[in-house]
């Protein structure tokens, strides 16, 4: 009801004279004076219509974008960027507060051209030169390639301008008449996540599935009360039910839209405007709307956001080149989101607490496992098993959710198969891998240890290697099974017996990283919250037999 | 200077169009049917207000567009559209172009329009954009 896109100029016209839209962006200007007849304006009638406009109170943005002359057959042999520089001249000399710019609905052409996508940022860049608010385009589907349409919304959404899209249309590229937007509501997910990455507020807020649904009903009921107290034609309660969760027009009831068109025109032809349909609103229980219809027109008398760059704030309080100027003087300064709007922009429905990461792999420290003293050199064939300093303690399971006692018993029972026995030695010095393993080495009559932190991660070290070096590493815990964990202190025995010796072949996962480093960090955490410096290493009795 | 922005800071002296003021334009006044489309527009003090504050912060442009748009407040929107029309490419002779500037000056005392106009038809005649 508020917004207008697309429409004849003096339609747009009336449609502002009637209250119904308070701002109007579709006044189009051309880099050559035959294009700019052949869309049957001239800059004094753009500028005219500009007047006419702001005497009713409503804010315009002028549009432009490079290529328009070219795609017009009128470019007279003139770069894009060239013609566009005109464009922007004329709506400044027009008086203009601002302009959507960035190619616009033009946008695949420089899109084919070398050094096409640099013109359109390059254009973006003139107009806020010239003081103009900017509306960086990115609406019209600038490509099918999803990385050229990011890297190109790139070229706003980091340097940041007044808006970086004219408008983000929600609409499904089948229903939208522009041919489809750039970005749009399947991509409402990724975009908060953009926001959050890169702290660029692009005028999302992320909202719960309940949020949506509650706004778009009342949404709904308040059209559907509107129309029954004008006497427009009837919308169903089939048809508010649809349209709460419909993604377009597919989803909806048919609907005879003859009587619906037919009542618009009698609208537009009748006397009636903004202050019937606030009336019907306040008759229906929808008072909160009528109030902030109200407030538009209460602006309107007060003209404060037909200055440059004009935003309301959620209390109708006008942000705008006047008192809320561009203040960017290079890194450090300018806009950036934070306080309240930064957290409302990292709120994403999807983020997880950190303690759900942590939570499962907690339990009762092992039972089974009992501390006996400092933990001394020993002699002969064995192999020393060194634990982390939260192993089967603070925590009790591995990242890949495999309990403490049952990995013990693996690597124990690998060891045991080999013929020799393993001792146990708690580190509590260090929560590093690579230490934890070098202090079994270390420890070990055979000179052969095996290091395991909790989270899984385990080493096979020799004691004449360099603390970082290695005999085998396994970095990927949530790969490693119980048969690994047995694999792994069978060829610790086999080093330590002296016996030739395969390297435990182990699954690799690409996605491993991606999805469990925050996980992985916590983990280490908590083995680090263990690490006491000052205690030597532990030795460890675990109450098991080798099943052989 | 004016104080912007006005709506927070002249909320007292603020009126409509119509000359009713912005304290009496309430949800109630609009209930009882007491209000039209007249008592939600812009008045010309108004916008010549803020054709002042564009100006001082640099917008000169903006602050001409404000200062003509001032003249047009008391335009009915039927005048208005035709004017746009008459502006469009090959709609108007020069003479018709004139009198329209004249009739803007002398009846709405809108100088700063017909000054605009009468370049418009200076333009177009140079450019051949008169109705043929």
């Amino acid at each position: 009801m508020l917004t207008q896109c697309s429409v004849e100029e003096a339609l747009g016209l009336r449609l502002a004279m009637k209250g119904l839209t308070s701002y109007a962006e579709t006044l189009s200007v051309y880099g050559t004076e035959k294009t700019f007849v052949d869309g049957d304006d001239s800059p004094w009638s753009k500028a005219f219509l500009a007047s006419a406009y702001a005497s009713r109170g409503v804010k315009i943005r002028f549009t432009s974008g490079t290529g328009s002359e070219a795609l017009m057959g009128r470019a007279e042999g003139k770069s894009m960027l060239y013609l566009e520089a005109r464009c922007l001249l004329v709506v400044k000399g027009a008086g203009s507060q601002g302009v959507q710019n960035g190619s616009i609905s033009c946008i695949a052409l420089p899109e084919a051209l070398p050094g096409g996508v640099r013109a359109v940022l390059a254009e973006n860049l003139l107009a806020s030169m010239l003081g103009l608010e900017v509306a960086a385009g990115n609406d019209a589907l600038a490509s099918h390639s999803s990385i050229r349409k990011t890297a190109k919304l790139m070229l706003q959404f980091i340097p940041g301008a007044d808006f970086i899209f004219s408008g983000y249309s929600a609409i499904p590229k089948r229903d939208n008449l522009f041919g489809g937007g750039n970005f749009d509501a399947e991509d409402f997910d990724d975009y908060n996540v953009l926001q959050r990455d890169m702290q660029v507020d692009g005028g999302v807020r992320p909202i719960t599935e309940d949020e949506a649904l509650a706004i778009r009903r009342r949404g709904a009921r308040a059209i559907q009360a509107v129309y029954r107290e004008l006497g427009l034609p009837a919308i169903t309660d089939a048809e508010i039910d649809a349209a709460v969760v419909a993604h377009g027009s597919d989803d909806m009831p048919p609907r005879d839209i003859v009587p619906d068109l037919e009542a618009a025109d009698a609208f537009m032809a009748s006397d009636a405007d903004f202050i019937a349909v606030i009336r019907a609103l306040q008759k229906t229980g929808f008072p909160d709307v009528a109030d902030n219809i109200l407030e538009m027109g209460r602006q309107r008398i007060a003209a404060d956001y037909l200055q440059p760059s004009a935003i309301f704030d959620a209390d109708f309080k006008v942000q705008s080149a006047i008192n809320d100027a561009n203040d960017y003087t290079g890194p450090g300064s300018g806009y950036r989101p934070a306080g309240q709007r930064w957290r409302e922009m990292q709120a994403i429905p999807q983020a997880k607490s950190p303690a759900g990461f942590v939570d499962p792999h907690i339990g009762e420290p092992l039972s089974r496992l009992a501390e006996i003293g400092p933990a001394a050199k020993g002699k002969g064939r064995e192999v020393v098993l060194a634990l982390g300093p939260a192993f089967g303690d603070a925590l009790a399971t591995t990242i890949g959710g495999l309990g403490h006692e049952e990995v013990l018993e693996a690597i124990l029972t690998g060891v045991a198969s080999e013929g020799i026995v393993a001792r146990i030695v708690r580190v509590y010095h260090s929560s590093d891998c690579a230490a934890i393993g070098y202090v079994g080495a270390r420890l070990s009559g055979s000179g052969i240890g095996i290091g395991l932190q909790s989270r899984g991660t385990a080493v096979i070290h020799q004691k004449d290697l360099a603390p970082l070096n290695n005999l085998e590493l396994f970095p990927q815990s949530p790969s490693l099974t119980l048969a690994t964990y047995e694999e792994i202190g069978r060829n610790a025995a086999r080093y330590a017996l002296g016996l030739a010796t395969v390297p435990v072949a182990v699954e690799i996962d690409n996605g491993a990283r991606l999805r469990l480093i925050v996980k992985t960090a916590l983990l280490h955490r908590r083995e680090t919250d263990a690490v006491r410096p000052e205690r030597p290493p532990q030795e460890l009795r675990f109450d098991w037999e080798p099943d052989l | 200077m004016s104080e912007y922005p006005l709506r927070d800071n002249e909320t007292e002296r603020l009126a409509a169009h119509s000359g009713r003021l912005l304290a009496e334009i309430t949800p109630k006044a609009i209930a009882g049917g007491e209000l039209t489309g007249d008592d939600l527009r812009t008045h010309a003090d108004t916008l010549r207000q803020q054709a002042a504050i564009a100006r001082d912060h640099g917008y000169r442009q903006l602050a001409e567009n404000l200062r003509r748009a001032a003249e047009l407040t008391d335009l009915p929107n039927d005048e208005l559209l035709k004017i746009y029309e008459l502006l469009r490419p090959e709609r108007a002779s020069y003479d018709e172009l004139v009198r329209l500037a004249d009739y803007l000056e002398n009846t709405y005392n809108a100088v700063e329009n017909a000054a605009f106009i009468k370049s418009a038809a200076q333009v177009y005649r140079e450019r051949k954009l008169l109705r043929r």
